[in-house]
């Protein structure tokens, strides 16, 4: 990997790190005094959630791109499989939360229609089955990253 | 594994040691005691190529099939 790939790959996910932090934290202030009570509340915790969820995912690239770089991801003994299995747990995850949150804003919706909650809906089914889709990918690089290993160690024993 | 590699025959022929063959083929000594010790998975054709040169001989000199 070169070296500016590498370091323009890093400064982009320092800067999502700390934009999705800074959401974290002032999103469910704001999401709460713009929705009120009910569903601005639950607004609020998806929020919290899902960019936790984000932030285990931007941990889990830069090691692994750590590792690429290194030269070390096809190692035998490399912990990239971990990192791996926490992204796709994290992405699992995070689909779950907003789907969760899309069953209660659809609740929400029925109940009291409105179109505010309509753009949250929206915005959670699309949230939902982004995250959804790319545990799938991760999953099917995970597959990839095993063949790969396999291959590596192999191809080592031979003199 | 019914293939086996059998370099002392032809060490001997030449009067070379491990270290001298490992020295004239380029390769680290503890790859070739794997290869005469015969815990060997796989080798290359270059490998092969090298040793034959080194040693003067067939690769059929060095590698013997026993049927387990």
């Amino acid at each position: 990997m070169s070296r500016p790939i590498l370091v323009t790959l890093r400064a982009l996910l320092v800067v999502l790190f700390v934009g999705f932090a800074v959401a974290a934290l002032y999103a469910p202030s704001f999401v709460l005094s713009v929705f009120g009570k009910p569903v601005g509340l639950a607004l609020a915790v998806v929020l919290f959630a899902g960019a936790l969820c984000v932030e285990l995912v931007l941990v889990s690239v830069w090691m692994l791109v750590t590792m690429a770089h290194d030269d070390s991801i096809f190692d035998d003994r490399s912990p990239a499989d971990r990192w791996v299995n926490i992204a796709i747990g994290a992405l699992t995850a995070g689909a779950a939360v907003s789907l969760i949150g899309l069953v209660y804003f659809v609740a929400a919706q029925v109940a009291n229609p409105s179109s505010a909650t309509v753009a949250v809906l929206v915005i959670a089914a699309a949230a939902s089955g982004a995250s959804a889709a790319l545990a799938l990918l991760v999953a099917v690089m995970r597959r990839l990253l095993h063949s790969a290993m396999q291959l590596r160690s192999e191809l080592a024993e031979v003199i | 594994m019914p293939i086996e590699i059998n370099l002392d025959v032809e060490l001997a022929k030449k009067k070379m040691s491990v270290t001298d063959l490992a020295g004239a083929i380029g390769l680290a000594v503890a790859n070739v005691s794997i290869l005469k010790n015969g815990r060997a998975k796989a080798i290359r054709f270059s490998t092969l190529d090298a040793i034959c040169e080194a040693l003067g001989c067939q690769p059929g000199d060095i590698l013997r099939y026993v049927p387990d």
